[in-house]
């Protein structure tokens, strides 16, 4: 079976740098993706989320940022899991994501091993949490 | 009128040459110059006093007039003692005495005159006056001077009881005046022809008289017993009485008895039948009677003369002296008119005094009148100028304090408008600061994100690219490991440039920083106790700004003013309240005076809107201590 992807970051690098390890995961193909969390908001009123598994965003970003971007998908789009690749690890931060029911967080130094346990995990419909 | 007489004299001569009388008698005229014995009394009258000295003087100078018969003399200074009475400032009691003495001075004068009714009207007078001052001699010597006049008025029994009632009330005080009432007594009863009871009061009159040796008296019975003697038609007698008291009386000086010594002679003779030596005794008597101006005698002496010449039928002579006599009694009558317009004028001129005199005091009431009144209107004045001072004083003190009161409202004024320059200043300076640092931390807070953020993700996409590559060579694996590197080190630094806020640092950390900025001078010491600390940082964020805030002025006070060395602030949440208390050991200030300033007011407004309380505690030299209680409703949880 195959999983969609949605990715939402605003630095183009970042998003390379998933899109190369994904060529070594071939489940995983990436639907599309944006560069705040307003497009993802905006792909998803236009397509639904017919055919996505998951949405891996980045929590600083302009516009909409990760946070709030969570808080709306779990708000009208539940199917759709979260993961959360984010540069900050503060304590304040992660308990609120866990609020909105995110699915899953990881730094973004993580290893590519991590990060694609992490993602393989959420879409079998468990949790991960990064323990660094 | 001299010629006349020498011609009687003359006659006179002829006659006793003549006749050859059984006795030598003769007629003399008397000097009548001013008598030496009364010159003393001109003299001390010419110096004495206004008043009681003077009046005494008149008295003595009378009574020599009495004895000498000068009638003119008498009513002189009878009318003169009078006068001066009237001018004599001293209440009508005191004068009644002199009154007294005066009038009855002015009845013997008129008296001898023969103004009868005139001297009983003085000699009641007198003896009223005399009554009123409770003197007895006057008294006695009025009513002999009364009697007196009776029995000349052939009112002989009126004279007796008075008379008699006067002995027995007086006689024993005065003998002199005793001895003139036995005569008197007599000469009532001789009148009366009562001859033994006029005998016996001759004669007690003259024991009395030798008694006292009282010479004139004697003379004066002894005459008055020679006219006994006449009535009684023992003529031998009387002339011999007559002729012996009359030449005693003239050489003592007794001029009044011999007078009438002389008078009564002539009569003797005229009664005898021997009109030539009657008329040459009464012509002499006549003439001394001019002399001493004594109306009365003239005419007894020009009575008798008139019908001794009728009777030697001397008709020319007769007429002659009927016309002398026609002159006396005209004299006489005219004087008594006189003395009726003397009266008359001197009423008038009293009414006329009397009128000057109420006009006067008139005058003077007026006067006092218009005196009182400029005295009421000067003390009006005074005490209108002291109710208009009062106000005018009272307005110019207020005036005073509102000057004063505005100076030092000015003052106090400026005083504030420093403090309040010296605060916005400091708020400025403060705000600027503020602002320097809050720019400074935004830009710092945006270079340390975009670090992080850009620089950090971009690290983190090129190692996830760098991490496919690992199995194609160990050389990846060494980027790989140093990227994994650079990405900790721009975490790092981008932590270290992120400003507190951004970090969300804790409110203590806050205050810790503020007091580590300000005790880095070294002369303050500054220490800060948060109690339970997690609460506190946890407190919301107005609540922790207004707090803050509050700190810095209470520090600011304390630097300013206390020149503290040591500082403790404590800072505690308990059951919902908190609690600030900030203590100082600086030099104090007395709550009761302390200004509050603007420092306070602020503080005490900031509390306000937090619902919370406000005390300060200080005395001099003990430091303060300032306790802020706050009530906490809510907590912020978010960071």
């Amino acid at each position: 079976m195959k999983y969609n992807l949605i990715i939402a970051d605003d630095h183009k690098m970042f998003i390379d740098g998933l899109l190369s390890i994904l060529s070594d995961a071939p489940e995983f193909s990436v639907t599309t993706t944006a560069k705040n969390g307003a497009q993802v908001i905006k792909y998803l009123d236009i397509n639904g989320t017919k055919d996505l598994h998951l949405l891996i965003t980045d929590l600083s970003m302009p516009e909409m940022d990760g946070i709030e971007l969570n808080r709306i998908i779990k708000e009208k789009y539940p199917t759709l899991k979260t993961l959360v690749v984010s540069m900050h690890i503060d304590g304040g931060m992660i308990e609120k994501l866990i609020q909105n029911n995110v699915d899953g967080y990881v730094p973004k130094n993580a290893e590519k091993d991590e990060l694609l346990t992490a993602m393989r995990t959420i879409v079998k419909g468990e949790k991960y949490f990064s323990r660094k | 009128m001299l010629c006349f007489s020498n011609l009687h004299a003359q006659e006179a001569s002829k006659d006793s040459a003549n006749e050859d009388p059984p006795q030598r008698i003769t007629f003399s005229t008397i000097p009548n110059t001013r008598e030496d014995s009364l010159l003393p009394y001109y003299e001390a009258l010419k110096t004495a006093d206004f008043g009681s000295q003077r009046f005494s003087i008149f008295e003595q100078l009378v009574e020599e007039h009495i004895k000498k018969g000068n009638t003119d003399s008498i009513l002189h200074y009878g009318n003169l003692y009078v006068k001066e009475l009237g001018n004599w400032e001293k209440p009508d009691i005191s004068k009644n005495l002199h009154y007294a003495k005066a009038h009855y001075f002015l009845g013997i004068g008129s008296h001898f005159n023969g103004l009868l009714d005139k001297s009983v009207e003085w000699h009641i007078k007198g003896l009223q006056e005399a009554e009123a001052a409770n003197s007895n001699e006057y008294q006695f010597k009025n009513k002999i001077g009364l009697a007196h006049n009776y029995i000349l008025k052939s009112e002989s029994d009126k004279a007796i009881a008075m008379l008699t009632k006067a002995i027995t009330n007086f006689g024993a005080e005065f003998p002199d005046q005793t001895i003139q009432a036995r005569i008197l007594l007599g000469n009532a009863q001789l009148s009366k022809q009562a001859y033994v009871l006029a005998k016996k009061e001759f004669d007690e009159g003259l024991r009395m008289a030798t008694d006292f040796k009282n010479l004139e008296k004697e003379l004066t019975v002894k005459l008055e017993i020679a006219k006994l003697a006449e009535a009684q038609a023992d003529y031998e007698k009387a002339f011999q009485g007559y002729e012996s008291v009359r030449n005693e009386a003239l050489s003592n000086g007794f001029i009044a008895i011999y007078f009438e010594g002389s008078l009564l002679l002539g009569r003797l003779y005229y009664k005898e039948g021997m009109y030539e030596t009657a008329n040459i005794a009464l012509s002499v008597a006549y003439i001394n009677a001019i002399n001493r101006e004594n109306l009365q005698f003239q005419r007894e002496a020009l009575i008798v003369q008139a019908r001794s010449f009728s009777k030697l039928e001397d008709y020319k002579n007769a007429y002659a002296i009927m016309t002398q006599l026609f002159g006396v009694n005209n004299q006489i009558n005219t004087k008594q008119q006189r003395e009726i317009i003397k009266e008359l004028e001197i009423q008038y001129e009293t009414l006329q005094k009397e009128k000057a005199i109420s006009s006067l005091e008139e005058d003077q009431i007026i006067k006092a009148a218009e005196l009182e009144r400029q005295k009421t209107i000067k003390n009006a004045f005074l005490i209108g100028f002291f109710i208009i001072l009062i106000p005018v004083i009272a307005l110019l003190y207020l005036y005073y304090q509102k000057i004063q009161t505005q100076s030092e409202l000015t003052k106090k004024q400026e005083e504030i408008n420093t403090q309040k320059v010296t605060a916005l200043k400091q708020e400025q300076e403060l705000n600027l600061i503020k602002a320097s640092i809050e720019g400074q931390d935004e830009e710092r807070k945006r270079i340390a994100q975009e670090l992080h953020d850009s620089i950090g993700g971009n690290l983190a996409g090129i190692k996830l690219q760098v991490s496919t590559m690992t199995g194609d060579s160990d050389k990846w694996k060494a980027i790989n490991s140093q990227l994994d590197e650079t990405y900790q080190l721009v975490r790092d630094i981008s932590h270290t440039l992120i400003p507190k806020k951004f970090k969300q640092h804790a409110f203590s950390d806050l205050i810790r920083e503020y007091i580590a900025s300000i005790s880095s001078s070294g002369k303050i010491k500054i220490s800060f106790h948060p109690h339970p600390e997690m609460d506190i940082n946890a407190l919301d964020e107005k609540v922790q700004m207004e707090l803050f805030k509050v700190i810095q002025e209470l520090m600011t006070n304390t630097l300013k003013h206390a020149e503290a060395s040591n500082v403790d602030i404590h800072l505690s949440l308990l059951n919902k309240e908190l609690s600030l208390l900030f203590e100082d050991n600086g030099q104090g200030f007395d709550v009761s005076k302390i200004k509050e300033g603007i420092g306070f007011e602020n503080i005490r407004s900031r509390i306000k809107e937090l619902n919370g309380k406000f005390h300060i505690d200080s005395s001099k030299n003990r430091g303060c201590v300032i306790s802020i209680e706050i009530p906490i409703t809510t907590t912020s949880h978010e960071i």
